[in-house]
């Protein structure tokens, strides 16, 4: 009975509950089907949600309620899934109302045996997910965007790469240049390995190829520089040696510059004279035209900025004959975590040994192909060669 | 890896039977086959597989090159012929793997001794230049892409939402949580747009092998008048109509649909 005005008025209450007030006032909407799908019953709530009428629904396919892209999901996924699981949960579909809107809907479905086990038919509730489905959508989108904005970033990180590595020689009177680059397999950032190839005022090439600490930006914005400063302090023409303890200055004021290791050698194309100095850096190679091979193991000194020198930074010199190669690279090329280093000096000397005959440009093909053919480097791969011509 | 480890595959049966290869059409698994599957299993050498990038098979194998098109499935099937050395193959294949079948039976129309195309269609898409009725929408299937990508989203932790645990109904094997309509929703995304937008209309014209079209009562994915399109347009065929509606008819009505495999079968002995 309603209560009195009065304060002591009984607590209001539900109860008791019939089974018809609980079904069709409930706060989802709620369905049973055949095991077919044909609606047998339908809850004032989902009436209400879809604006559809009892007759419009009840004798009808679940899945002929649906729109579109619904109807096929229905049958491909949600139809199976309750065949072979007996219940579902949370499937996303789209319900066409009376006035043609698509409402987004989550349902549940259980199916509903006899004592034979036999399906009797399938009871399934019914969320209203608009809110939800919004939510969603903005976070999808939101996804999207964030991954076309991690590509473009990666774009612009390569962009700048290849724009900082341009400007070498190639070739000319007496000599030719190839170059190779090949990135780190598993890695999403550009590095920080670099090659050069540059003329020095009296007539002679300098070449040269180094490597950044680190990866990203950063490290390639500071590759950029200290092979930029690198031809400038080149020009100087005071030699490999003085040129690497510059080069030492430069980077003491470029904090990701440190332990760069460099690679630097002066030609004479008139006499094959080779003046080189490598800080921190693997052994250039020579081939020569003959096929026999030898790693340059002089003029070595510290990685750049490692620490305070006392002693300037030794040079060594060799001869180049007509048609020799000289190959300068970044360890990427023979460094393994599981293979003796050794080993990877042996096998870039035989490979290069075997191809010393070939044209330039298919020696450095097919050097980069054979010894990256492990797929197992972690680094990125410089390749320099520069080889000597009649002129 | 093996194409039997790539593909999941399972075989049952005496070894010298006639083999029986069921092929798993859009968003399942092999496990669609497993009332049908039995009802053979006496006599033929069956075999079951999952297509790459569903069910247990291997999904480092999925290279969307090789799959952006029906051929790349098609291939797959061939790839598994030869490894298990069937010949005189019965092909049974669902919805869209029906077409993946007609596809292999036209590179290798010999290995073939029936294909059995379980409610399939060419073509799902109308196309309005010649009045083909698919019974879709390219805005439909846009609209299903849609659907995946909202019915994925708890891909992420590690459980899609449509698989839930068994905790509470015991008499479930685990088979049946794991892998069933789980799939990358990537790959799903691929899968569909390459089965769902494909047309292989021209194909059924040059299928050598015999054929049995099984063709369901009311099923909005393949319609009655695609059915009879199927079954006009191959050289050899059957067109038999259940009584089973909906689409999965290896599902939710495999007696029926085994029985007409056989009755098929037997006919053509």
């Amino acid at each position: 009975m309603p209560g009195s005005s009065t304060g002591d008025a009984a607590p209001r209450d539900l109860a008791p509950e019939s089974a018809e007030d609980l079904y069709h006032r409930a706060p989802c909407g709620y369905l049973t089907t055949r095991p077919d799908g044909t609606v047998t019953r339908v809850n004032h709530t989902f009436l209400a949600w879809t604006g559809l009428e009892e007759p419009e629904v009840v004798g009808r396919r679940l899945v002929d309620l649906l729109g579109g892209g619904s109807r096929i999901f229905h049958e491909t996924h949600y139809a199976p899934l309750l065949l072979l699981q007996g219940e579902v949960r949370e499937i996303a579909f789209d319900v066409v109302c009376a006035d043609g809107r698509r409402l987004p809907v989550l349902v549940n479905s259980l199916v509903v045996a006899g004592d034979d086990g036999e399906p009797l038919g399938i009871r399934t509730t019914v969320f209203d997910a608009t809110l939800r489905h919004d939510y969603e959508q903005e976070l999808l989108r939101a996804r999207k965007r964030a991954e076309a904005s991690e590509a473009a970033a990666r774009e612009v990180a390569l962009t700048l790469q290849r724009g900082l590595l341009a400007g070498g020689l190639t070739g000319g009177d007496g000599f030719r240049v190839e170059t190779r680059y090949r990135p780190a397999v598993q890695s999403l950032e550009v590095g920080g390995d670099w090659y050069d190839a540059f003329a020095l005022a009296d007539g002679r090439i300098a070449v040269s190829v180094g490597d950044v600490v680190g990866r990203g930006i950063a490290a390639a914005g500071a590759m950029g520089q200290l092979r930029s400063a690198l031809r400038a302090l080149a020009g100087s023409g005071l030699g490999p040696g003085p040129v690497l303890d510059e080069l030492d200055a430069f980077c003491a004021r470029l904090p990701e510059a440190k332990l760069t290791t460099v690679a630097y050698a002066e030609i004479d194309l008139d006499d094959g004279r080779v003046r080189y100095a490598t800080a921190g850096h693997l052994p250039p190679l020579v081939v020569h035209d003959e096929g026999d091979v030898a790693y340059l193991w002089g003029g070595r000194s510290t990685p750049l900025a490692a620490s305070p020198r006392t002693e300037p930074r030794p040079e060594a010199e060799v001869v180049l004959r007509e048609s020799s190669r000289l190959l300068l690279y970044t360890d990427g090329l023979i460094e393994r975590r599981a293979r003796d280093i050794d080993d990877g000096f042996a096998l870039l000397a035989a490979t290069a040994a075997r191809l010393h005959d070939r044209p330039v440009d298919e020696m450095a093909d097919r050097l980069v192909e054979e010894l990256l053919a492990d797929e197992d480097h972690r680094d990125d791969v410089c390749l320099l060669a520069i080889c000597l011509e009649p002129r | 890896m093996g194409v039997v480890e790539r593909n999941n595959v399972n075989v049952s049966g005496p070894a010298g039977g006639q083999p029986m290869v069921f092929s798993h059409g859009f968003g399942c698994d092999q496990t669609m086959w497993r009332h049908v599957i039995p009802s053979f299993a006496d006599r033929y050498r069956t075999v079951a597989y999952d297509h790459v990038g569903f069910g247990g098979s291997d999904l480092a194998a999925y290279d969307p090159a090789r799959y952006a098109d029906l051929q790349g499935y098609a291939d797959d099937l061939l790839e598994l012929c030869a490894e298990l050395d069937l010949h005189d193959v019965v092909f049974v294949g669902h919805s869209v793997s029906a077409m993946i079948g007609v596809r292999a039976a036209l590179t290798e129309p010999e290995r073939f001794a029936h294909l059995v195309l379980v409610a399939p269609s060419p073509r799902y898409v109308d196309d309005a230049d010649d009045g083909y009725v698919g019974g879709f929408s390219a805005a439909d299937i846009e609209g299903l892409l849609a659907s995946l990508d909202s019915n994925y989203l708890g891909w992420s932790s590690a459980m899609a939402p449509t698989i839930m645990g068994n905790a509470d109904r015991p008499e479930l094997g685990d088979e049946l949580t794991n892998s069933f309509c789980r799939t990358d929703p990537a790959i799903a995304q691929q899968f569909a747009r390459v089965t769902f937008l494909s047309d292989s209309r021209d194909d059924l014209g040059q299928v050598r092998p015999p054929c049995l079209v099984l063709q369901c009562t009311d099923d909005v994915i393949a319609p009655d008048a695609v059915g009879a399109y199927v079954d006009e347009h191959l050289p050899r065929s059957r067109l038999v109509r259940l009584a089973a509606t909906g689409h999965c008819p290896n599902l939710s009505a495999p007696a029926e649909t085994s029985a007409a495999i056989d009755e098929y079968l037997a006919a053509s002995a």
